[in-house]
């Protein structure tokens, strides 16, 4: 890996990412005025307390994740950059996204609950939906725990993304559909007619799940850890699909 | 300097695509990479650009390995035939990303370009004709400015004044600033004269590896009236032939025998086509 070619393919990578990103920000903060216009007009009828810049910003994520092999890898190894820089350029780029997108979240959601707070309607950050009792507005503490789990949390969507797509570009046709359908027909219907016959098969795959849940919302610092190993074990997989990945 | 391939081979499922190529492109030379349709053209030329893998062997850039090697790939760009542009990438847009990851891309050449070809880079990339999207292509490689330039099928659906054109373009900038230039291509009648070093490849073989002149001279015509040119191949290894009316034209294999040469037959050189479909044409009948 070149540090020179690193550099330049980051700036191309991040530059159009950037632009995908301030996009969404836009956006968000218009449904988040549009929100504070409502809620001056309904004083303390409607009350939020859905972190939906945190969803949205993890569903924007995931597909600039899903979109990164088209839109990125393939032009920079078009452009004679290897595959080791390619990676860690779009890894470098999820990261920096991810804290754009955090930083930028945190902000919104704190200038909209201090206006929205005296009409009764409450914006909340991530981890104060999670983890608060408090029913009140958010202290600047909570701001900065919510920040510390979104961070890796987008970062681990984003190379979910990345690895999904990077697994069905390399599949064969027969196999994707294969994948494609066989995935959620396994999930939602032979799993639970299966566990409806042999419950112990069922327990096999939730109650894992739910050890698993139960330990992210016991306290942020596991949702971190959790969020962390998730981006490195999506990180790992979607680094030996691309290594030797066919440019189609 | 140069590309050098060692001992490369590569399979897909039960093809055999390459099979032992081992070949070096040296630096500053314009190479022709000729080959029937399905040779492993395409594939050697993916190989040495990481888009695909090598089952085994090496490639070497000016002494580097080129796997996985950013300073050994960005002395390489390569023109193929797949788009690997982002879906509703402005041409505009492709230009600046050059710019950003070929130091030497010029962007004032690239629009200059454009503007010759008749490109308009506000165009979407992906809503260009197969010709416009050829000239695209060609417009940054000639733009860009690496030592090593690889042009896969480069004039693919461009029309006759076009072709010229990107020919023409292409020389002068070999005569400015040399490099070395891989063209694979199907029309071999126009790189004919482009082409100083003939690479032909046949069912992931390398058949020939040679300057185009000393190709050339394994051979020669001789053309004139039917009668005298057909007294004429009597004895000697016949190539090809082709008749026009009264006349007729036929490709000979080894020197020509001057002293034997009746004076109303005109003797010439081979050309490059006619040696590719003749030398297709023995393959063929060796493997019958």
């Amino acid at each position: 890996m070149n540090k020179h070619h690193l550099g330049a393919a980051f700036r191309y990578s991040y530059r159009d990412t950037l632009k995908s990103a301030l996009i969404f920000i836009s956006a968000m903060i218009v449904i988040f005025a549009a929100n504070i216009i409502i809620s001056s007009h309904s004083a303390g009828n409607i009350v939020t307390h859905i972190s939906y810049f945190d969803f949205a910003g993890c569903v924007m994520i995931f597909v600039l994740g899903i979109c990164s092999i088209r839109d990125d890898m393939r032009l920079l190894i078009q452009h004679g950059v290897g595959r080791t820089t390619s990676f860690i350029t779009n890894i470098l780029t999820a990261l920096m996204t991810a804290l754009l997108l955090t930083f930028a979240g945190e902000i919104i959601v704190g200038i909209a609950q201090l206006i929205t707070a005296p009409m009764g309607n409450i914006e909340v950050p991530l981890f104060y939906q999670f983890y608060s009792n408090s029913s009140g507005i958010a202290a600047f503490g909570d701001y900065l725990w919510s920040a510390a789990m979104t961070i890796p949390i987008y970062l681990a969507v984003y190379l979910l993304g990345m690895a999904i797509s990077l697994l069905f570009y390399r599949l064969p046709k027969p196999w994707k559909i294969g994948v494609g359908v066989g995935v959620p027909v396994l999930c939602f219907v032979i799993l639970p007619i299966a566990g409806s016959y042999h419950e112990s098969l069922l327990n096999a795959v939730v109650t894992p799940m739910s050890r698993l849940t139960a330990f992210c919302f016991a306290a942020p610092g596991n949702m971190i850890i959790t969020a962390l190993a998730a981006a490195l074990i999506c990180a790992v997989c979607a680094w030996l699909l691309f290594r030797r990945a066919p440019i189609k | 300097m140069g590309i050098t391939l060692q001992h490369l081979n590569k399979r897909f499922g039960d093809t055999l695509a390459l099979d032992d190529v081992s070949l070096t492109f040296e630096g500053a030379k314009i190479y022709g990479l000729l080959g029937n349709n399905g040779a492993g053209k395409t594939t050697l030329l993916n190989l040495i650009t990481n888009r695909i893998f090598a089952d085994s062997g090496e490639i070497l850039v000016d002494g580097e390995p080129a796997a996985d090697n950013d300073n050994a790939l960005g002395k390489i760009f390569m023109l193929g035939e797949k788009n690997l542009y982002p879906d509703g990438m402005k041409i505009s847009a492709a230009f600046k990303a050059a710019a950003i990851l070929y130091p030497h891309f010029d962007n004032e050449q690239a629009l200059d370009l454009a503007r010759r070809f008749g490109l308009d880079p506000r165009k979407k990339i992906n809503s260009l004709s197969t010709g416009y999207a050829s000239i695209f292509k060609l417009v940054i490689a000639l733009s860009v400015h690496t030592p090593y330039l690889i042009l896969d099928e480069p004039v693919l659906g461009l029309d006759a004044q076009h072709r010229d054109l990107f020919y023409q373009l292409l020389l002068e900038q070999y005569a400015e600033q040399p490099q070395t230039i891989i063209i694979s291509t199907h029309l071999i009648a126009e790189v004919a004269n482009l082409i100083e070093h003939t690479v032909i490849i046949r069912e992931g073989r390398i058949l020939r590896d040679q300057m185009s002149e000393e190709l050339l001279s394994e051979g020669y015509t001789v053309s004139g009236a039917a009668n005298l040119v057909d007294q004429y191949l009597s004895g000697r290894q016949v190539i090809s032939c082709s008749s026009l009316g009264g006349l007729k034209t036929a490709c000979l294999a080894g020197q020509p025998d001057q002293a034997a040469l009746p004076d109303n037959l005109e003797l010439g050189q081979l050309n490059l086509q006619d040696y590719f479909i003749q030398l297709m044409n023995k393959e063929d009948r060796d493997h019958e």
